[in-house]
């Protein structure tokens, strides 16, 4: 059985203990895939969780693809459903708030070591639709095409996100120029 | 002013060092697999071999149905050799006023008029005054039933007649207004599948397409069997047109369009049969029977909208031929013969274009030709050419025209109310080309010679980030 490919395509039953085919795509999407989580949710120990949780429910899943190009598209929708419901019970967490320790937002600390911090502060202003379109776009580099089968919408749909989040960041990233400049007496 | 290019390099600077930054994922490779070795996997249950016989029978006989289902439909059709085929989503569909970035507004009158903006679920907007202020009419998006999102479809028939049709899930909401979108009325049907599109010849008949199956919709594919529903009271009551289900599968219904109570069009463009076709199907006896019409395009063609008719009579339907070049069918007897007639387009592409074809009489019409620029990405198309005819698409002539120096070289939405006034929209580019930044808006441009010159008479400045905007005149 070749690398990527899942049991039950060959016409197999998928036993428990068969994992063969699903290592090699944790090792080569664990990080790509934690790193548009990241995006998502900003915060690394969350979009950690989110990525554990999201392989699990894809191994799981009967429904999951074989193909790798098909199981990345897959696991990125799940990755962005399960961070949509985190999104939603944080909204609903705000409603009912409750005492909770104050922590170090690991966001702050990946910003802090990257070299644009400016684009990546212009990058958590976007909504969440947008960050995610950009990211695949620009930071994944997929096509629209590719873009708009991982975000499930019509590639003009993505086309207008992606435009309206550049119009977004180029407008941020005008505004922090001219915040950077100082006038001369 | 910071370029598109500049930030696209900015951008892909900011991947690479977040690449060289993030954490190694070593740990949690091991953990996703510590954690997947401890995941159940979904009970697949082996089926009995009387099961699995059961299982083949019926395979078999849903091929035997396949078979012949697609004898019957190449029986109805005729057969002309087989080409690639291409997107059939290239082109929008003139009449199934779809919600979109490039609805173009909707005059039916010197004064009154429609327009449709922006993204679904923003608004709809009313104009009395030619255009210069609009008002937005739209109920709430929790009225329309859209919280749970879905699609959504509008037509009007005048000034104060107007319809919202929304299908969250396996339900139609039907909301009507009579009053000029002052008051909405709605009305919830069950229909099997989502809606397709809608269709009125007066304040009180009307047509709904609804797909048969909710199945067929997954992944947004607007295809499968349609069911017609009609309405006699202007949409409070609908009923469904006999039980027979309009039987073909692997299509894409482009819309639904009537001229009387009695003779309406669909257009329907199939792409998984072994080879494709479109036609038009048309009825006699207000939608209870269809059958397929013959038209000069022959069977084997990529796409068939539904007509749009100018009067009693006249009417054009867009389609594509069989070297995927797109062309008018223009009608001149309401619709019992069709001549095909050229437009001055580009092949379907597999790319979305908005391409904008509007005729505001039997012989005056114009095309709007819009591109991407090479090497430009985004949504930021290009009005390349404007052509207009006066012969009713025989020939069309390119024309002098101010627009693309009006709108900075963008594409527009458009209409027109007679062979002298028509209307604009430039959606959601920046007012210098797509390069300047510094504010997001939309200008509505108004003619009064046919196209030539176009002036300014509204215009509307949308907050980033926010999806209303006030129209004003400049």
């Amino acid at each position: 059985m070749r690398a990527g490919e899942r049991p039950e395509a060959r016409g197999t039953w998928l036993k428990t203990d068969e994992r063969s085919w699903f290592e090699p795509l944790v090792r080569s999407l664990g990080r790509p895939a934690w790193k548009y989580a990241f995006i998502l949710v900003r915060d690394l120990d969350l979009a950690q969780d989110l990525v554990q949780e999201a392989f699990a429910k894809v191994w799981a899943s009967a429904n999951t693809p074989s193909r790798d190009v098909e199981f990345r598209r897959y696991l990125y929708r799940t990755i962005a459903n399960l961070a949509h419901n985190y999104r939603r019970q944080q909204v609903m967490a705000a409603l009912h708030p409750v005492t909770a320790p104050a922590l170090i937002d690991p966001l702050d600390e990946v910003d802090r070591r990257a070299a644009d911090m400016v684009v990546r502060a212009a990058l958590r202003g976007l909504g969440a639709r947008e960050r995610e379109a950009v990211y695949l776009r620009y930071y994944e580099d997929l096509s629209f095409a590719e873009t708009a089968r991982i975000m499930n919408a019509p590639q003009v749909t993505i086309r207008v996100i992606v435009h309206r989040a550049l119009v977004k960041l180029r407008r941020q990233l005008e505004v922090n120029l001219s915040g950077d400049k100082v006038a001369i007496p | 002013m910071i370029a598109q290019h500049e930030l696209e390099r900015r951008l892909q600077a900011d991947a690479h060092d977040l690449d060289r930054h993030f954490p190694r994922a070593d740990k949690l490779e091991l953990q996703i697999l510590a954690r997947v070795a401890v995941t159940p996997l979904e009970t697949r249950r082996r089926l009995a071999w009387r099961q699995e016989l059961a299982l083949a029978g019926l395979f078999v006989m849903v091929a035997l149905l396949l078979v012949v289902g697609i004898g019957r439909l190449r029986a109805l059709t005729q057969s002309v050799p087989a080409h690639p085929t291409p997107s059939v989503r290239s082109i929008l569909a003139p009449g199934f006023r779809e919600l979109g970035p490039w609805s173009g507004p909707y005059m039916v009158s010197q004064n009154d008029g429609w327009m449709v903006e922006g993204e679904p679920y923003d608004d709809l907007l009313r104009t009395s005054d030619g255009g210069a202020h609009w008002s937005q009419v739209q109920p709430s998006i929790d009225v329309l039933g859209l919280s749970q999102g879905g699609g959504l479809n509008f037509y009007a028939i005048d000034a104060t007649h107007a319809w919202i049709v929304a299908s969250p899930t396996s339900t139609t909401i039907i909301n009507r207004t009579a009053d000029g979108g002052r008051t909405w009325s709605s009305v919830t049907i069950q229909t099997p599948g989502h809606f397709g599109a809608v269709s009125f010849v007066d304040p009180k008949n009307g047509w709904l397409l609804a797909y048969a199956s909710a199945a067929n919709m997954q992944a947004g594919l607007t295809i499968g069997p349609v069911l017609v529903y009609r309405t006699t009271d202007g949409g409070a009551h609908w009923s469904r047109l006999s039980e027979r289900v309009i039987p073909i599968s692997g299509c894409q219904w482009n819309g639904i369009s009537f001229i009387s109570t009695t003779t309406g069009w669909m257009g329907v463009s199939c792409v998984s049969y072994p080879q494709r076709t479109s036609m038009l199907f048309v009825t006699h006896d207000g939608g209870v029977t269809w059958r397929a019409q013959s038209q000069p395009l022959g069977t084997w063609t990529c796409y068939a909208g539904v007509p749009i008719f100018t009067d009693e009579t006249h009417g054009t339907v867009i389609a594509c031929d069989a070297e995927s070049r797109q062309v008018l069918l223009a009608t001149s007897d309401a619709g019992k013969t069709w001549d095909l007639r050229p437009l001055p387009l580009p092949k379907v592409q597999a790319d979305f274009l908005p391409q904008q074809i509007t005729f505001s009489n039997a012989m005056h019409g114009w095309a709007l030709r819009c591109s991407v620029p090479a090497g430009q990405d985004g949504v930021n198309f290009q009005l390349t050419d404007f052509y207009g005819t006066d012969d009713g698409g025989r020939t069309w002539h390119r024309m002098p025209t101010n627009l693309a120096h009006q709108t900075g070289g963008s594409c527009v939405g458009l209409s027109f109310l007679d062979a002298h006034v028509g209307l604009a929209v430039k959606h959601d580019l920046p007012p210098n080309g797509p390069s300047d930044a510094s504010r997001l808006t939309q200008d509505l441009l108004k003619t009064r010679d046919g196209g030539v010159t176009w002036t300014l008479i509204s215009t509307c400045d949308k907050p980033i980030g926010e999806l209303r905007c006030q129209w004003m005149p400049p």
